[in-house]
């Protein structure tokens, strides 16, 4: 039904990942299996996406260094670097 | 008809505190909240003890209530995450250095609060996320961040379990007088009679005292803060902009300035609670009795902040909101019985030190009430030093807006 | 610093899209804002642009409408702006919006507002329903039909109403399989009410459509069922339902469990009000329109002058309501703004309301037949989280109510609750059924609750444009 655009790498936690362009982070990281995307502070539970319309921040991970962002909302590019949060860290590019 | 001993109108810290202090003595207490508890200034602040930069004339009450906050939430049984912090001022410029000095000899000659002056080296060292070009700041190791809605509740359940009836969701309609005295209390759901009120409705209280025809001289003065996402714990946790000691945003000050920061009163408290969000303050303008925020003062607010913290910069901003202290035309509060009406004590004023002074303050109420004078001088605190103090028929005739 | 424009519409599915349109045609001068890359909003999601679509006829009749719509705004280029990848998040003084616009600062004055920004899930929780693997229906939807990618390989569908279906036909089509599609109603009733959905047949003839797609792909459809629970130990990977009466109340000792990877969750929508609670609209309780909504005349206009709200945003009415109403208050805007007169106006709208009528009839059947019952209400444990930022669960909820708390700001001042990231959308709804039952009040005695800039989280960068 569609046909993708041009595919990239982007790096997820230290690995290569397959990426196209227009997609979600969201989308990336499911069509390569990995879903859990953060842990939470207090009863450090795995979170996942659960709305995907970018109303819940649920999926909330670190995008080239920056904390809590959306999954579901931010696009991939060339290069992205993802990481999937395990301890909330300080606001700031890391 | 209900009947109590005493009503206590205003669900902030001086009420809850007041109504606590009260039942302590034996007395029965309703307290009357017209929304929630905490609903204006006492859930809308930093939540900090700053004696540091508290005037001459509150010093005595803040030792007070610092002494009692050490031991309170056991007392209360209740947990308002009270972190001993310490509260840090922190310097702008390097030419500062003579206010923190000046700052430090007052609190100790006049008030045994001792304060450690910090070099820029010693600063970094004590957390160094702090911005690298603070000349230097000032410790008070004694100073501490409460929950402040905490404070409230905690101070309301400790009443409960005492016999006070917390009544949310009630306005105060009218008080009947009957012969100079306190008779009973008009609210939304009913009458109840009772021979004792007082009056903690922060920057409401000018429409309490209209019932009874007084002129109660507070009115909103707003501050506006911003909440960001939770961070990682710092370990300096409680800050105070310099300008509280060079500007100390007077009235004159801020009529006469230019800078629109001076105009609007942004000068940078930050606090970060347990939750790990920065609290990240204030302003103080008069807008009436308007809590919305206003992207102005939040810009000022925000990189006046940062200037102290640039880690803050990118952070998340999850909300912000507004309070409206209660600010007395001549700056000091109120806690007085009043002569005219029997069974009248005004507990009002605190502008941003409601929560500080929230137990020496319940304290004071509950000796009015039953003794008729205090553990302490409170002369300063005077209602009687206004000499206007009855609304003309002119003043009746214009309404105040809540 | 500070742009104006004649009219700001926020939100880029079809309610604001019409809006735009209907405005432009009178000649008025808008900026459509969405925080998307894309126009469309939910329904009228469209691939990103990067994707070459292979075969149209494939991407369904909503991708073909939505293209149409968005073409359609072409027509009016000159009058019509769009801001995508833009977020409102603030509301100052009046009619003053603050936006981020690709991560910049952009303050708006306009003369008119419509708010048109939709709703969401309803949010149900039950044991297990934060696990990864377990998503709204939207957002199944979402992935499929626009970025392409299954959220799992073995689904369980739960829920109510007609969307579920939808979304199965979807998922069904990319390839997934499902091991179940639960209904909590009963279809009896559907029967009853068959004139009034005689009057819309193409959606009764989709709706049989999707039937059958599941018979076809021997998809279990089971009625009167709900979801008690999902357990796993990373993700998800069992799925329980049980029976229901009609009060979906769930029947002692007819738990069945199903392995799955993906759990589906469709209980209708919410409007999304935070913006039109933050511009200080007053709201009604409506529950066959999703809960709290915002007061609207026969214009569109809420109880804020020149603030007009459009779609799922006053109302869960479904995509063709959500054009109509679109169009009134795109008419009524111009109307404000002296584009047009009221007499045209009125005359523009006249064919517009009639349509609308037909359509709310049979919405509202819809809206009754699905809409939630009490007894799932029932779900949730005290150890389950009711908001999901804060890790608030229904204990600490329970116990603030216990100890005084009477209103929805209330409760989140003494437990968090709606402190988070999202600002109270998805505990919220849950929040006010937990306080009414406590309390012994009925649904619409409290609420909604005070909205605060920024409605969406922004970063502290922004204010230093």
């Amino acid at each position: 039904m569609v046909e993708r655009g041009a595919p990239f790498q982007i790096d997820v936690d230290g690995q290569p990942i397959l990426a196209y362009a227009g997609e979600t982070v969201a989308a990336a990281l499911f069509a390569n299996g990995k879903r859990i995307l953060r842990y939470t502070s207090k009863r450090r539970e795995p979170r996942s996406l659960y709305c995907g319309i970018g109303v819940c921040y649920d999926c909330l991970v670190t995008v080239d260094g920056l904390p809590n962002q959306r999954a579901c909302m931010t696009q991939v590019k060339p290069g992205l670097v993802v990481r999937t949060q395990r301890v909330v860290e300080f606001g700031g590019r890391q | 008809m209900n009947s109590t001993d005493v009503v206590v109108i205003g669900g902030g810290a001086i009420g809850a505190s007041a109504s606590y202090y009260l039942s302590k003595e034996g007395l029965r207490v309703t307290l009357l909240e017209r929304r929630e508890l905490a609903s204006e200034a006492s859930g809308a602040n930093m939540g900090g003890f700053p004696s540091q930069v508290m005037s001459d004339e509150v010093m005595q009450l803040a030792g007070q209530s610092a002494r009692m906050y050490q031991t309170l939430g056991a007392e209360l049984g209740y947990d308002f995450e009270f972190d001993p912090t310490g509260s840090y001022i922190l310097m702008d410029k390097a030419d500062q250095w003579r206010r923190l000095e000046e700052n430090a000899e007052r609190l100790w000659h006049r008030h045994g609060v001792k304060v450690e002056l910090l070099n820029e080296r010693e600063l970094r060292e004590a957390d160094a996320d702090l911005a690298p070009d603070i000349p230097g700041a000032s410790y008070c190791p004694d100073d501490f961040t409460v929950n402040p809605t905490k404070v409230v509740l905690g101070f309301a359940q400790a009443a409960e379990r005492l016999g006070a009836e917390i009544r949310t969701f009630t306005e105060v309609e009218k008080i009947c007088v009957e012969n100079g005295s306190v008779k009973s209390v008009i609210t939304s759901r009913g009458e109840i009679r009772t021979g004792f009120i007082v009056i903690a409705a922060g920057a409401w209280s000018p429409n309490v005292g209209r019932m009874l025809r007084l002129r109660i001289p507070v009115r909103p003065r707003r501050g506006q803060l911003i909440v960001t996402e939770a961070c990682s714990r710092a370990r300096i946790r409680y800050m105070l902009d310099i300008d509280y000691l060079v500007t100390g945003y007077d009235l004159e000050a801020v009529k006469t300035a230019e800078d629109p920061r001076v105009k609007l009163g942004v000068a940078t408290v930050l606090t970060q609670p347990p939750s790990g969000n920065w609290l990240v303050g204030s302003s103080r303008d008069f807008p009436g009795y308007d809590k919305r925020t206003t992207i102005e003062t939040l810009r000022l607010i925000a990189r006046r902040a940062t200037r102290f913290l640039p880690k803050l910069k990118y952070t998340n901003i999850i909300r912000t909101f507004a309070g409206l202290r209660p600010f007395c035309e001549d700056d000091h509060l109120i806690i007085d019985k009043v002569e005219e009406i029997n069974g009248l004590v005004l507990a009002t004023g605190h502008h941003g030190e409601g929560i500080a002074l929230a137990p020496s303050t319940g304290k004071l109420v509950a000796e009015l009430v039953t003794k008729s004078h205090t553990s302490c001088s409170i002369e300063q605190f005077s209602y009687y030093r206004f000499r206007d103090r009855e609304l003309t028929e002119r003043e009746m005739g214009t309404g105040t807006t809540s | 610093m500070m742009q104006s424009t004649e009219l700001a519409i926020i939100g880029g599915g079809p309610a604001g899209l019409s809006a735009a349109a209907e405005a432009a045609r009178a000649g008025v001068s808008s900026i459509v804002l969405d925080e998307n890359p894309l126009l469309g909003g939910q329904i009228f999601r469209q691939p990103p642009a990067e994707f070459r679509v292979v075969n149209q006829k494939r991407m369904g009749k909503q991708y073909a409408d939505g293209k149409k719509l968005i073409e359609e705004l072409t027509e009016f280029k000159e009058k019509i702006d769009t801001w995508t990848g833009s977020l409102v998040w603030g509301y100052f003084n009046d009619k003053e919006l603050a936006a981020m616009r690709k991560g910049r600062l952009e303050l708006l004055k306009a003369d008119q507002i419509v708010i048109a920004t939709g709703g969401y899930d309803r949010p149900i929780p039950f044991p297990g329903w934060t696990l990864p693997g377990v998503f709204t229906a939207g957002c199944a939807q979402a992935m499929v039909k626009s970025q392409a990618v299954l959220t799992g390989t073995r689904f369980l569908l739960a829920g109510s109403g007609p969307l579920q279906l939808a979304v199965a036909h979807q998922l069904l089509k990319g390839g997934a399989k499902l091991v179940a599609v639960v209904e909590a109603a009963s279809m009896i009733g559907l029967w009853r009410r068959l004139p009034t959905l005689l009057k819309q047949p193409g959606l009764l003839w989709d709706g049989f459509r999707y039937l059958a797609t599941l018979k076809l792909h021997r998809v279990p459809f089971m009625q009167s069922h709900i979801i008690v629970g999902a357990s796993g130990s990373e993700e998800v990977e069992e799925a329980v339902i049980a029976a229901a009466d009609e009060n979906w109340q769930v029947i002692p000792d007819t738990e069945q469990t199903f392995d799955v990877d993906a759990i589906c969750l469709g209980y209708g929508l919410v409007p999304n009000t935070d913006l039109t609670r933050l511009c200080g609209c007053a709201h009604d309780y409506d529950p066959n329109l999703g809960g709290w909504v915002p007061k609207r005349d026969e214009h569109m206009e809420t109880t804020v002058r020149g603030i007009f709200v459009a779609g799922d945003a006053c109302g869960i009415g479904g995509v063709r309501v959500a054009l109509e109403q679109g169009k009134l208050a795109g008419i009524y805007a111009a109307c404000n703004l002296g584009h047009l007169d009221e007499a045209t106006a009125d005359k523009l709208a006249r064919p517009i309301r009639r349509k609308l009528n037909k359509l709310q009839s049979f919405q509202s059947v819809i809206a009754d037949l699905f809409s939630v019952r009490s007894g799932i209400h029932g779900l949730p444990e005290k150890d389950t989280l009711i908001c999901r930022c804060e890790e608030i669960c229904l204990d600490d909820i329970r116990k603030a109510i216990a100890s005084g708390a009477l209103h929805p700001d209330d409760i989140k001042r003494r437990t968090r609750a709606g402190m988070g990231y999202c600002q109270g959308r998805i505990c919220g709804p849950t929040i006010l059924r937990i306080a009414e039952r406590q309390l012994s009040l009925r649904p619409g005695d409290i609420g909604p609750g005070r909205a605060r800039s920024p409605v969406k989280p922004v970063p502290m960068s922004i204010l230093f444009e």
